[in-house]
């Protein structure tokens, strides 16, 4: 039953008659629901979004602990969001601040640190400090890196080829790589091309001596993903997390004010004054499919709304599978479908924390204690051994971490006067069963590892929460636990994302949109499958 | 071509291959080889008591009949069969055959599991029809990547390789590409047993465990040639590689082209940018106007370093290259064949290849014990009576068995590769094979092993192994060794690479000779044009 039913009273956007029925069911709360709303209601299209749970934001929203402050509840950085969603809508105007848009990476080793500053120059000296052959080289990895990621830019925001599809579709596709990457030096588009598989392991242990500085870079090349540093497609989720955003800068991570859900709050702002509606707390059971189109949804309370255009931004899964159903899909996409791998590997901690632990590197230029992504991962090695204890479902020894204490430059996020941390901590097992005890026997884990880089944790530690990935598969309905919804490996990216027919957000069945974390271009907060998915739907309605 | 004279390094395949191309458009060419015998990675080593084993492997990889063709080389000439069966031990014992006739294959896999034995057909259909349209890309000429144009070739290629095809066939081909041997395994097959076989066996030189991206795309290797291919099984050579390798040195010698065993090649001499001649450990100086390598990118590119080329740079590139995949080769000398009482009746007599196989999960587990630097709990070995082949190998009445172990680590975390690693690793295969056939330890009069750091003294591969670096997909093309050098060429005006370590690797059979052969006849003829 549907306890909750939200409509704004929001002004409605010239042309948008909020009496008629809808254009487009928008299903999913999160980011990217939020997000392709957004961008439909800024067309003048008349929009419903449909949210299972009591609020918006799904994985990216905030929540609080007990009587305490809203944190992040499972992503907790904003790296990735697409400076055109922000400007396109506004999203400034609409009241999204952040406390920190520049923060450093603080690599902790052990017994070693190194705070990689997002000013390079900064990082540079840093590095000499440490290991001096490494900071020129440092240098022109920063620059490669962020060239690379300009050259991208076009790659991410326009539409993979269809390989289904039969004629031009096809034959244009490289045409289109080739446009897209236009901005990419030659030889830059040489390495992409010759590198592109290339494992983040090889190509850090290649350019870097210090085991702390590759461990660290090569965390963000597995932070979500099923994968170990010396596996192909690695460089490219490296990529990914390292696509410029919050400043307009390489690789720039930032605090939003509020956590996650004050972004979630702004994109929400920007769809409601141009006349979004909402409904929260009911589920969408199943997609009307009438003559192979989709012809509305039905709701978990009996309701059915009807509408000609549907964008699901659920996973890919539970939107052919669940909400459609086999007996509308053909027999080989249907099982493809039920294949696509999504082995989550990523567990949320919350700490409440007694007093600031001792930061390596918090007092360095004057910085402020505690601000900064710290991030566990001392050595390849270091990632390699957990992973392969997580591949066979066997939860490592010692997990690599990275971690945050929002606390400690936005004083509204104090807990009755203590620290509050969140960690994501990677190589988590998903497995059926989680009880108390595996999950604190997890969380012991994840508290010494970081105990071995910050030897005063473990003191201040006064309560913590753990979500493993089978309590995020339960929790936000994604398979397998799973940030992206389904896998970042290279059979899962661009046109086969999430699958070759059902690539470049269009389902195989008209009217259907795919705007989740598991299409083109990647999960995380970037907002770029919503943003895709709208604007595919906008340009096929001839409404763009 | 007359005028202009050739040195090409090394006598394996790939050397031939070249070299005989070479000669037969009319240079004036000299094959050099280090060792006593040609064959390179394909040639016999004594190991005492008048045993010799051939370095491997035991069957061949794809075969293009046009790149024998190119040669004059007659594939008819050459004794070639298909393994009839080859058997796998599993984990848990148990036994799997699968064999060359498919009626007699359906049965086998049927009795495993039905639906198994249904999905076979389907799936090596669907990779045959796959190779078909890859295959090509192997021998198309690698873009001059000087232009934007260039770069985005082989996109290009591959793009038109999987063009008008069927919907669902392009999704499952554009996947397969790309994706892990789990996945895709797990797609078609439900039998452990069975997956983890199929699995294990494309993973020979890839140097990563089948959950890895990228690893399904290696199902397409037995495809990949233009002549026979027997998938269940694989390809066998009377005589070996070796037996190839003199055919093709025939070939070479009517071309009017010459070789020279036990000449290594010490250095070479440079003169304005250009190799001007190659220098014998003797000292003796061979002067040529073309330099073409076949040995691995990195020792070729450090005699060019040493003789005063500015390529040290790109020396640093490729020295530090992983190749995770290089094998390990055991030999036995045997007093008389083994009999192999444990196998089924009517495979005792003629065992064929053996596989000891894995599970898919034990295999990644191999996999990244040995990344850890330790010797996996249980390896992978391809076993085979060699002498069964080539009954040269052994003495009168004896056998020569020889086993191919892989994944394993190139540095043990230990310590080094020492004696008493080796004979530990020795022992224990050695009771791996008396469990098959028992009584097998008291037939062995000698025993050797090779592998990690001795690949360099055997067959001039610095630390990368036969296959010259690993196999990964994204080690092809461009990528294979450096962006640098994928065009065959080395960075002086007149040498060449045509060994393992460039494109396509060892995928098929003499390709890169073959690939790297017409490079230089293409450079030779735009040298003459301008």
């Amino acid at each position: 039953m549907a306890e909750t039913q939200t409509d704004t009273s929001a002004p409605t956007a010239p042309g948008a008659q909020p009496e008629d029925g809808p254009e487009v069911i928008v299903i999913g709360g999160g980011i990217n629901g939020l997000v392709a709303a957004a961008y439909l209601a800024r067309a003048g299209r008349r929009v419903i979004m449909v949210e299972a749970g009591r609020r918006i934001g799904g994985m990216a929203a905030s929540s609080t602990l007990v009587d305490g402050p809203l944190v992040s509840e499972c992503a907790h950085l904003v790296s990735a969001l697409h400076a055109g969603v922000v400007g396109d809508l506004g999203l400034h105007r609409h009241g999204l601040r952040y406390t920190h848009r520049r923060i450093p990476t603080v690599l902790l080793g052990h017994g070693s640190s190194l705070v990689l500053s997002e000013d390079p120059w900064e990082a540079e000296s840093a590095i000499a400090r440490l290991s001096p052959q490494d900071a020129p080289a440092y240098r022109r990895f920063v620059e490669l890196v962020r060239r690379l990621n300009e050259g991208l830019d076009g790659v991410l925001l326009s539409p993979p080829p269809q390989l289904g599809d039969p004629g031009p579709a096809l034959n244009e596709s490289v045409r289109r790589l080739s446009s897209a990457l236009r901005g990419l030096p030659r030889r830059d588009l040489e390495t992409l091309v010759a590198h592109a598989a290339t494992p983040v392991g090889e190509i850090v242990a290649r350019l870097f001596h210090s085991p702390l500085l590759q461990g660290g870079l090569a965390f963000d090349g597995v932070l979500g993903s099923f994968a170990a540093p010396s596996w192909p497609g690695t460089f490219l989720t490296f990529l990914q997390r390292r696509f410029a955003s919050v400043s307009g800068r390489w690789g720039a991570f930032g605090h939003p004010a509020g956590g996650l859900g004050g972004l979630c709050d702004a994109v929400w702002r920007a769809a409601a004054v141009r006349g979004a509606r909402l409904r929260l707390g009911d589920r969408v059971v199943r997609i009307l499919i009438e003559d192979d189109r989709a012809a509305g949804v039905a709701l978990e309370s009996g309701e059915e709304i009807r509408a000609p255009l549907v964008l699901s931004t659920l996973a890919p899964q539970v939107t052919f599978l669940e909400l459609i159903g086999r007996s509308h899909l053909d027999v080989a996409f249907a099982s493809d479908v039920s294949r696509l791998s999504a082995r989550g590997s990523v567990a949320r901690l919350t700490y409440v924390l007694e007093g600031l632990p001792q930061l390596p590197g918090s007092d360095a230029d004057g910085r402020e204690a505690g601000v900064g992504r710290f991030v566990v991962a001392p050595d390849l090695p270091y990632l390699e051994r957990a992973f392969a204890a997580a591949k066979f479902g066997v939860a490592p020894e010692e997990p690599a971490v990275e971690f945050t204490i929002p606390s400690a430059h936005d004083e509204t996020m104090l807990f009755d006067g203590r620290h509050v941390a969140t960690a994501l901590a990677i190589h988590a097992p998903w497995r059926e069963e989680e009880t108390v005890e595996t999950r604190r026997a997890f969380a012991d884990a994840v508290e010494a590892a970081i105990t071995r880089c910050v030897p005063d944790f473990r003191r201040r530690v006064r309560k913590v929460e753990v979500m493993m990935p089978r309590d995020i598969e339960e929790r936000y309905g994604v398979p397998g636990g799973h940030w992206h919804h389904i896998e970042m490996s290279p059979d899962q990216l661009w046109a086969l994302r999430p699958h070759p027919r059902a690539a470049a957000w269009r389902a195989p069945l008209g009217g259907l949109y795919l705007g989740g974390a598991g299409s083109h271009p990647f999960g995380g907060v970037s907002g770029l499958p919503g943003r895709g998915a709208a604007l595919a739907l906008l340009q096929d309605q001839g409404w763009g | 071509m007359a005028d202009v004279s050739a040195v090409v390094i090394g006598a394996g395949v790939n050397g031939l291959v070249a070299a005989t191309i070479l000669a037969r458009a009319g240079a004036q060419v000299q094959v050099l080889e280090a060792a006593d015998e040609i064959g390179g990675a394909g040639r016999t080593v004594s190991f005492g008591h008048g045993y010799r084993a051939p370095l491997g492997p035991d069957t061949l990889p794809a075969i293009a009949s046009d790149i024998l063709w190119a040669t004059g080389v007659d594939l008819t000439e050459l004794r070639l069969r298909p393994a009839a069966h080859s058997l796998s031990v599993t984990e848990g014992g148990r036994i799997l055959s699968r064999h060359a006739d498919r009626v007699e294959d359906a049965r086998a896999l049927a009795a495993l599991d039905r639906a198994d034995a249904d999905a076979m057909p389907v799936f090596e259909a669907l990779l045959s029809r796959l190779a078909a349209r890859i295959r090509p890309l192997l021998f198309a000429p690698l873009p001059d990547t000087a232009t934007r144009a260039g770069v985005l070739t082989r996109p290009r290629q591959m793009e038109a390789a999987l063009g008008a095809l069927e919907a669902q066939e392009t999704a499952d081909c554009a996947r397969l590409l790309v994706q892990s041997l789990r996945d895709r395994l797990d797609r078609s097959f439900r039998s452990d047993d069975l997956k983890g076989l199929i699995a294990g066996r494309a993973l020979a030189g890839v140097g990563r465990g089948p959950y890895a991206p990228l690893t399904a795309a290696h199902l397409l290797r037995p495809w990949l040639g233009s002549g026979p291919c027997v998938p269940a099984t694989g390809l066998m050579l009377d005589g070996g590689l070796k037996a190839l390798a003199g055919a093709l040195a025939r070939a070479l010698a009517e071309a009017g082209g010459s070789l020279r065993l036990s000449a290594p090649v010490r250095g070479l001499t440079l003169a304005n940018d250009r190799v001007t001649g190659a220098v014998l450990d003797s000292g003796e100086e061979i002067p040529a106007d073309l330099l073409v390598s076949s040995l691995d990118p990195a020792v070729t590119l450090s005699l060019l370093v040493e003789a005063g080329a500015p390529a040290g740079d790109l020396l640093l590139d490729l020295v530090g290259e992983p190749a995770a995949g290089a094998p390990v080769r055991l030999a036995f000398g045997l007093d008389r064949r083994p009999g192999f009482a444990l196998l089924p009746e009517r495979f005792r007599a003629r065992p064929g290849l053996l596989h000891l196989s894995q599970s898919m999960a034990s295999l990644e587990a191999a996999h990244d014990e040995a990344r850890a630097g330790q010797v996996p709990s249980r390896p992978w070995a391809d076993l085979c009576v060699s002498s069964d082949g080539d009954p040269g190998l052994a003495p009168a009445e004896g056998a020569v068995l020889t086993a191919t172990l892989y994944p394993l680590p190139q540095h043990l975390a230990e310590g080094p590769w020492d004696e008493a690693a080796r004979e530990g690793l020795l022992d224990r295969i050695t009771a791996e094979i008396d469990a098959l056939s028992p009584g097998f330890r008291n037939l062995v009069r000698a025993r050797a092993i090779w592998g990690a750091g001795d690949w360099d003294t055997l067959i001039g591969a610095g630390t990368t192994g036969p296959y010259q670096g690993d196999l990964g997909l994204e080690r092809l093309w461009s990528a294979r060794p450096l962006p640098e050098l994928s065009q065959y060429r080395l960075p002086v005006r007149n040498g060449y690479l045509c060994g393992s370590g460039v494109h396509p690797g060892p995928l098929v059979l003499g390709a890169p000779g073959y690939n790297a052969a017409r490079r230089i006849l293409g450079d030779l003829r735009g040298l003459r044009a301008a």
